[in-house]
């Protein structure tokens, strides 16, 4: 039976005539698809990330003892497992300062290889009765105040609620899971101050390793600010006060992360503007050169009939099947690397990591889809123009 | 094409060997026990299968690569499509890797081997699809 010789099939026939050029060509456009979308994707889940802590963080000030203000921040945004505390008068201090609306005390416990988790974890008891940062993650998770002995975990922490778990030889009863919240929180694990104190004495007849803190000592102060107050005056004096203890201004933490990822925007666009501006130069050499090689074969498809139009539409889906593949191909392949390592590459940049929605995801792709797909046409437009415009006689006699 | 398959083939075979020691390793930690001893974990022995999984799929892919007959290129092809399913198997199924989602393990190398075993997978079943087709038309030829 005869087939119809359509332009779609057509311009498949002539991409599949040289596999090696037709897949060197599509490379090309694959990468621009792939540094666009996978590029893309990955700001944007830092930024979410990012928004999401700046939006739930709660304290406006942070109270460390002096040095740890580099180990806080891996606390806060990789859960970077660390045992550091200060003096217990601090909080007291702080909190009979001027402009202080509200303070709560945290203690932060390295774990020792736990059985659920193998590799350290980080355990933090916060004061249930005066907390404000704990309490938005937690959402419906408990809606009751811990009790000694009860713990909450984050997402990424292998158990379930009902599970026991056992930290510095003594046992703990998992309450509560934490949806995944993108930052360190997701490794670790939550308990009132009271039972992370009691844990703590208990450790130095149960556990191998005793923790070593007592209960007139905690790791930070997370501080409220007054409406309008000014948490930079607040730091200072809080220095001044106690010049032990090294200060945190949340917003300043995360407009540094933010700067970074700011920083990241331009250079991301660029490469995959560059890239894209490359891709055109070598499609529309590649794509001119095609044009000129089948002068004769375009020649006859006027002679037998095809018109100016036909010619040109023949040409621009050729090079438009070619970059919409490689487009559809160059997705797959980020997404095969972006979403099953999510994990890993969370872990590797140690920021916050949080996946847009499934339809800011879809959007992007779409857009990565049409940037990548537009390469063709507009590479190979001047030789469909100058191949239509050609008279047939000419076109054969030239590819002889 | 066949050719091109085999030599893709044999690189991902290579990488099926390499990056559960090298590139994304295991656990290094061991585990030990109430007597004392030290245990490696389970994915310990996945990356040990592995390599043995990963030398079979460059051995296939090296024969494939000079199988001439049709049928030798299809049973390659069909080994070369269960051997990519045993590579993710042996990670998900068969030995397994740590439970922890942080542990290195989880994270890296167990993604990393689907991956990988899923582009033998389908790069076998390419492969027996050309070759399947070759002998329809081979078939279908008029004799002379």
């Amino acid at each position: 039976m005869a087939r119809r010789l359509s332009t779609l099939y057509l311009a498949s026939q002539n991409l599949g005539r040289k596999p090696a050029r037709t897949a060197a060509l599509g490379f090309t456009a694959a990468v621009v698809a792939a540094v666009l979308f996978g590029g893309t994707l990955l700001v944007q889940s830092m930024q979410r990330g990012l928004d999401s802590m700046a939006g739930r963080l709660g304290a406006d000030v942070l109270v460390v003892p002096r040095g740890y203000e580099p180990t806080m921040k891996e606390v806060l945004l990789s859960g970077e497992p660390s045992t550091f505390y200060m003096a217990r008068q601090v909080l007291p201090d702080v909190a009979s300062l001027p402009g202080v609306a509200q303070t709560s005390p945290q203690l932060f416990i390295a774990s020792l290889n736990a059985a659920c988790c193998t590799l350290p974890v980080q355990l933090i008891g916060f004061d249930p009765a005066s907390d404000f940062s704990i309490r938005p993650w937690l959402g419906n998770t408990v809606s009751r105040s811990l009790k000694t002995g009860e713990i909450i975990i984050g997402d990424l922490i292998l158990a379930e609620v009902g599970d026991e778990l056992q930290f510095f030889g003594q046992t703990f009863h998992v309450v509560g899971k934490l949806e995944r919240t993108g930052m360190g929180l997701d490794v670790a694990v939550l308990m009132s101050l009271d039972s992370a104190y009691e844990m703590a004495r208990l450790s130095e007849s149960k556990a191998v390793r005793p923790v070593g803190i007592g209960s007139d000592q905690l790791s930070s102060i997370l501080v409220k600010v007054d409406p309008g107050g000014d948490p930079q005056a607040l730091s200072a004096n809080i220095v001044r006060l106690h010049p032990e203890t090294d200060v945190i201004v949340s917003s300043q933490m995360i407009q540094g992360v933010a700067d970074r990822l700011r920083g990241l925007l331009p250079l991301l666009y660029g490469l995959a503007s560059l890239l894209w501006i490359m891709s055109i130069c070598v499609l529309a050499a590649v794509f001119s050169m095609i044009v000129n090689e089948r002068q004769r074969e375009l020649g006859l498809l006027r002679a037998m009939g095809a018109t100016r139009r036909r010619l040109f539409a023949l040409i621009i889906s050729e090079s438009a099947l070619l970059t919409g593949l490689s487009a559809v191909a160059g997705i797959l392949a980020a997404s095969l690397i972006i979403f099953p390592f999510r994990d890993l590459i969370a872990g590797r940049l140690g920021l916050p990591y949080l996946y847009p929605p499934a339809g800011e995801i879809a959007v992007l792709i779409l857009l990565s889809l049409v940037v990548t797909l537009l390469l063709g046409p507009l590479a190979s437009l001047y030789s469909a123009v100058s191949a239509s415009r050609t008279e047939p006689y000419a076109m054969i006699r030239e590819g002889e | 094409m066949t050719r091109a398959l085999a030599v893709s083939t044999g690189v991902l075979g290579l990488l099926v060997a390499v990056v559960p020691q090298v590139v994304l390793p295991v656990c290094s930690a061991s585990i030990e026990t109430k007597a004392g001893t030290l245990i490696p974990m389970k994915c310990f022995w996945t990356a040990r299968a592995e390599l043995a999984v990963g030398a079979l799929i460059v051995l296939a892919s090296i024969l494939l690569f000079l199988s001439r007959s049709r049928s030798a290129t299809l049973s390659l092809c069909c080994i070369l499509t269960g051997l990519g399913i045993v590579a993710v198997l042996l990670p998900t199924y068969l030995i397994g890797v740590c439970p922890g989602p942080t542990m290195p393990c989880h994270m890296g190398t167990l993604p990393g081997l689907m991956l990988l075993g899923s582009l033998v997978t389908v790069a076998g079943l390419a492969g027996m699809v050309l070759a399947s087709r070759r002998e329809s038309q081979a078939v279908t030829w008029p004799a002379a």
